[in-house]
């Protein structure tokens, strides 16, 4: 991969790349009906497929958290069409690397030694790139390690990035200025804490500590002596990304086993240690066999207790059918307001009981199918449902929060299951009957 | 990057470290503390050679004036940092635009260490042109260490315009190098990592212009407009 070279770097520069995006996408939409009006036709979704790519090439030149952004609004379902999505996926595999003499200076400030003093190897061509740092392979006394170096300044531009992409994400996606600002300070906060390599080191070790007894699964184990607030300093683990994987035609037991694994570990997470893997990226995850590898645990979300117990029961068959709990569950996570009128009530729950409906489906089955089928019933679904207006032009920020991260880990997950077209068990589970019973003593 | 040895001296350089060290660079390390501890640069040359204990004469056979010794600081800084990199393998293993980006990541670093000096040492001069101009001797150095390297360079074919073409480009890393300078200068953020980003940014893009024939391109704009349109 060719070194970085020019990223846009001042904010002007910046800016000048986004305005550009806009006049193109809107240039699209003008071809699009300009054909339409002649030929009559035209797919919409290939307006789209259009406009993504011409938002990707610009996004994934700005770097760091404009790239973060950008993988963030594409996973939120209910705001794009499939064709970004697929798009953004990627995007974290085409950040630009550092230069080798960067890469010495970041490990020399931040550890006090050049790498080829700590490690008998180092290789200073980056083995992967995320959107704040990259990885590096190092070796000492024939073991491997995995080195994440993080972008020079990147903590401080992240503001900065945000404040840019936010005029034109509301342009491009048309979100209000209310939603935005709940939905910025939530991508901020995280990106920050994506930012202290120390708070990485931590969690991943806590998490995987804790879920080291799930089968098959494995975790890189991390070495503070080597590593700083900038460098982290991790097994190299063996393995090979989902697509590459998928590549090799392993068989659908192997697919099932890893698919088990990966929705024992995220169940666990979620329901006893309230704290998830938030960033379900396919980088993330590396195959071999039946083993499934977890790195990167720099987007962590903790999940409050009083959002858990409002949110996740309306996974539960029972709860569904409970209109009296469904206004209570539904207004406790914002999502309707007391004061909003009757119809704006009715429509708004009908339409979010009809997405968790289809959302939950794995849960309340012992066994579940993923497919793609699945997978385009859901996007078919968001849709529809952002065509309601209230939905689409909110009177006022709907929604907590915290189903931000929740939400996009699920559909990477989901997405997941389906690349891997999983049969595997999935419902019933301890959280279920437990939750059920806390809210049932609540309610009574 | 051989210093001879000249006179070797123990002397107080803070106030409690003893170093040997050269009567040169004894000289230039009291000139550091003095402007620190006075937020300002000596006057004479009498009494910054009171306030040291050394005698003028001391002085003189070093320094003609105040002025160039501040050109040489500078230019000890970048020395220093290419004779400290020189002895490290991942050095001497790099291709040469990498030697240089090495040694200008370095050189900030190393400035780090004596910024109050240098924010005060800077405070006179207010534009990067300014700062362009100053400094000859750091100049000098700074252009000698980049003419050894082998650094991409643009063939227009013409081998008599090779030359100034290389020159143009080796003045222009000069000139990038002056601009973070300027930019270091006002840099607040942490660690100055901005500066570091800004160095990444600049010079990669120097080297790739210089690689690109990016000249070439230009000098073929400028023929067609000339044929064509006869500018």
């Amino acid at each position: 991969m060719k070194t970085q070279d020019s990223i846009s770097s001042s904010k002007l520069g910046r800016a000048v790349k986004l305005v550009g995006t806009g006049a193109k996408i809107g240039g699209n939409y003008l071809k699009y009906y300009a054909k339409r009006s002649i030929t009559g036709e035209e797919s919409k979704e290939g307006l789209h497929e259009q406009n993504a790519t011409d938002i990707y090439d610009s996004l994934s030149e700005l770097k760091g958290s404009a790239l973060k952004v950008a993988q963030m609004l594409s996973m939120d379902k209910n705001l794009l069409p499939r064709a970004y999505t697929q798009k953004f996926a990627l995007s974290q595999y085409s950040a630009p690397p550092m230069s080798p003499p960067l890469v010495m200076k970041v490990f020399k400030t931040a550890t006090g030694k050049y790498p080829n003093e700590v490690f008998d190897q180092f290789d200073t061509k980056s083995l992967a790139a995320a959107s704040i740092g990259q990885v590096h392979l190092a070796e000492k006394d024939g073991k491997k390690y995995a080195v994440k170096l993080q972008y020079p300044g990147i903590a401080d531009s992240i503001k900065s990035d945000l404040k840019m992409v936010k005029p034109v994400a509301n342009a491009m996606f048309g979100l209000s200025e209310k939603e935005m600002k709940k939905y910025f300070e939530e991508v901020e906060d995280k990106l920050i804490e994506e930012t202290n390599y120390h708070l990485e080191l931590r969690r991943g070790t806590e998490i995987s500590q804790a879920s080291a007894h799930i089968k098959n699964i494995e975790f890189p184990v991390y070495y503070p002596e080597f590593s700083s607030e900038k460098v982290l300093v991790m097994d190299y683990l063996e393995g090979l990304h989902l697509k590459e994987f998928l590549d090799e035609n392993p068989s659908q037991e192997i697919k099932n086993s890893i698919a088990q694994t990966l929705w024992d570990f995220y169940e666990y997470q979620l329901h006893e240690l309230k704290a998830i893997h938030a960033d379900p990226h396919p980088g993330n995850f590396l195959f071999k066999g039946e083993r499934v590898g977890v790195i990167d645990f720099g987007c962590i979300k903790e999940v409050p207790q009083d959002f858990y117990i409002s949110y996740f029961p309306l996974l539960l068959e029972e709860v569904q059918t409970d209109e009296i709990l469904i206004n209570q569950l539904l207004t406790n996570i914002e999502i309707i307001f007391p004061d909003d009128s009757q119809a704006v009530k009715d429509e708004l729950t009908t339409a979010f009981l009809r997405m968790t409906r289809l959302l939950s489906k794995p849960f309340c089955t012992e066994e579940f199918e993923f497919t793609y089928e699945f997978i385009d019933e859901i996007y078919a679904t968001g849709e529809e449902i952002y065509k309601i207006q209230e939905v689409k032009k909110p009177t006022k920020p709907r929604g907590s929060k915290h189903a931000l991260y929740i939400n996009r880990t699920y559909f990477g997950i989901y997405s997941m299951m389906a690349d891997l077209g999983a049969k595997i068990k999935t419902g019933k589970r301890e959280w279920q009957a437990r939750l059920f019973d806390s809210i049932s003593a609540q309610t009574l | 990057m051989q210093i001879k040895v000249r006179i070797l001296i123990l002397v107080n350089i803070s106030h409690h470290s003893y170093v040997f060290l050269l009567m040169r660079d004894q000289i230039i390390a009291h000139y550091i503390r003095f402007s620190n501890k006075n937020g300002k640069a000596p006057v004479s040359v009498y009494q910054f050679c009171e306030d040291c204990g050394l005698s003028e004469r001391q002085f003189f056979d070093e320094f003609s004036d105040f002025e160039h010794l501040q050109e040489e600081i500078l230019g000890d800084f970048w020395k220093t940092t290419v004779s400290r990199l020189e002895e490290q393998e991942f050095y001497q293993n790099s291709n040469d635009s990498e030697k240089f980006l090495a040694v200008a990541y370095g050189f900030f670093e190393s400035l780090k260490d004596q910024r109050s000096f240098f924010l005060n040492f800077f405070g006179n001069w207010n534009s990067p042109k300014d700062l362009f101009h100053g400094f000859k001797n750091f100049r000098e150095v700074v252009m000698k260490y980049i003419d050894q390297l082998d650094l991409p360079s643009t063939d227009l074919g013409v081998p008599q315009l090779n030359k100034p073409i290389d020159k143009l480009n080796s003045n222009a890393l000069y000139m990038n190098l002056i601009f973070v300078l300027h930019y270091w200068v006002k840099d607040r953020s942490k660690g100055f990592e901005k500066t570091d980003a800004l160095i990444e940014k600049l010079f990669t893009l120097s080297f790739d212009m210089m690689e690109t024939n990016s000249l070439k391109k230009v000098i073929d704009l400028g023929k067609f407009l000339v044929s064509d349109f006869k500018l």
